[in-house]
């Protein structure tokens, strides 16, 4: 065996806690005395580190485009920290413009919101938390990458063009899921629709999401009625999507 | 969902666990934070982040598999740990972002006989340009913690020992990647593209 690779193979044992009590011993001796491996100790351990950071990271940005499509947090003040830095003049400048806006627009609005309305204030496609893309540079794209790549893109065509043909090959409650919104935000809702319905009813995995997007593209499509009735069964739910439900249908009401 | 099927659902790397533990505990957690700290929503949400990353990743680390309280008692210990890390540095009037708790976090973890700084940046950086099948061997290894018996079984090696010798290699390539032929103590380099 190659000495380094031995020695690798005896640290990384360590790190793993699994060498036998005299391994252990004569590995830790020869870390007192040899500087060399000492050095490729500290370096592997290193690496290590910087290999779990990596993966962290990517789960961060999941985290963080999960983040935006969530409901805001009941009781947040968004920028919160900043009231406190603006001095009095410029609160009662604020509170004056606000006032005035706040006239101008409830004689302009005075009107229930539209369906339509409701729909662009409310969609956001669904982040792609279902398989995101490491990008490493140099690796061969299969269908499947191109097409999880091409929704994070926002190239919904392409995505929903690949998703159609992967999902013939073999059913994914997730890669429907995201077939729904791609297909909805390219406008087409019969077919979001038909994604939705199935996901609801074929799987238990994402029933509450696709019950929030179905009733998303019956507002896109102006049926106030039929998304009234989805909404009102999200809204009764625990789930994060109850608080948008409510205030949509507040609005309506 | 119980905590047993959210922990299943992160070791078994399906992306449900994730998302599903981060909304369950999500508004409890920030509230809490935003008490506690007295500090604004942006800035426990960054909290937040960091606190069910690193229940995470000791998930994976199997550490949660005789958990004996509750996912949330053992998520809302972390987060006091993040807050004591917070008060012991010097970022207490500004908004700290998730990656600096990760950072620590990692940088504290385990065995660690290193006090200076290490640029996890930068091996992150070399990891991502290291390619395949190196980029993926690794990460079933060091994050996935699978076997080489696993490892070989799913990228298709003739044997584990095959498997073990391509990590050798991998790591090796990294190692230069960042390290390249200077010593350790002495300042890093700036990471090598592959060629």
């Amino acid at each position: 065996m190659n000495p380094n690779l031995h020695d690798i193979d005896l640290i990384q044992r360590y790190l793993d806690r699994s060498l036998t009590e005299s391994e252990k011993k004569n590995l830790e001796e020869r870390l007192k005395n040899e500087p060399a491996l000492k050095t490729m100790y500290l370096e592997h351990q290193q690496l290590i580190k910087g290999i779990r950071y990596s993966y962290l990271q990517q789960r961060l940005q999941q985290l963080r485009a999960l983040e935006n499509v969530l409901p805001e947090i009941k009781g947040e003040e968004k920028k919160g920290k900043q009231v406190w830095l603006v001095t009095y003049w410029k609160q009662a400048v604020a509170v004056a413009a606000c006032l005035v806006i706040g006239v101008v627009a409830y004689t302009l609005w005075n009107k229930p919101a539209s369906a339509e309305q409701l729909y662009a204030q409310y969609f956001t496609p669904y982040p792609n938390v279902i398989e995101p893309i490491v990008r490493s540079g140099n690796e061969t794209l299969t269908k499947r990458t191109e097409a999880f790549a091409a929704y994070e893109a926002g190239e919904y065509e392409k995505a929903a063009a690949f998703f159609t043909e992967l999902l013939k090959e073999k059913e994914e409650a997730g890669m429907l899921l995201l077939l729904g919104n791609a297909n909805l935000k390219l406008g087409r809702t019969a077919d979001a629709r038909s994604n939705f319905v199935k996901l609801i009813h074929d799987y238990n995995d994402y029933d509450n999401i696709g019950k929030w997007y179905l009733a998303l593209s019956y507002l896109k499509d102006g049926d106030l009625q039929t998304a009234q009735v989805l909404l009102q069964e999200i809204s009764n739910s625990e789930y994060s999507y109850a608080a948008r439900a409510k205030k949509i249908l507040k609005t309506i009401e | 969902m119980t905590d047993a099927e959210i922990i299943n659902l992160i070791k078994e790397e399906d992306p449900r666990g994730l998302s599903t533990a981060y909304e369950a505990f999500r508004s409890e957690f920030v509230h809490w934070l935003m008490r506690l700290q007295r500090c604004g929503n942006e800035d426990a949400r960054e909290f937040y982040q960091a606190a069910i990353l690193i229940l995470f990743d000791n998930i994976k680390a199997g550490k949660l598999d005789e958990l004996k309280s509750s996912l949330k008692t053992y998520l809302f210990g972390i987060g006091k740990n993040l807050v004591w890390q917070r008060y012991r540095t010097n970022h207490r009037q500004q908004v700290v972002d998730a990656e600096f708790y990760v950072k620590n976090y990692l940088l504290e973890d385990g065995d660690s006989q290193l006090d200076q700084e290490i640029n996890l940046e930068i091996i992150s950086r070399s990891y991502q340009q290291l390619g395949e099948p190196c980029h993926e061997l690794l990460g079933y290894y060091y994050f996935g913690r699978k076997n080489m018996e696993e490892i070989s079984a799913v990228m298709g090696y003739k044997n584990p020992e095959t498997a073990k010798n391509q990590k050798y290699k991998c790591m090796e390539r990294l190692r230069k990647m960042v390290f390249g032929s200077i010593p350790f103590n002495q300042p890093q380099p700036n990471p090598v593209t592959e060629e």
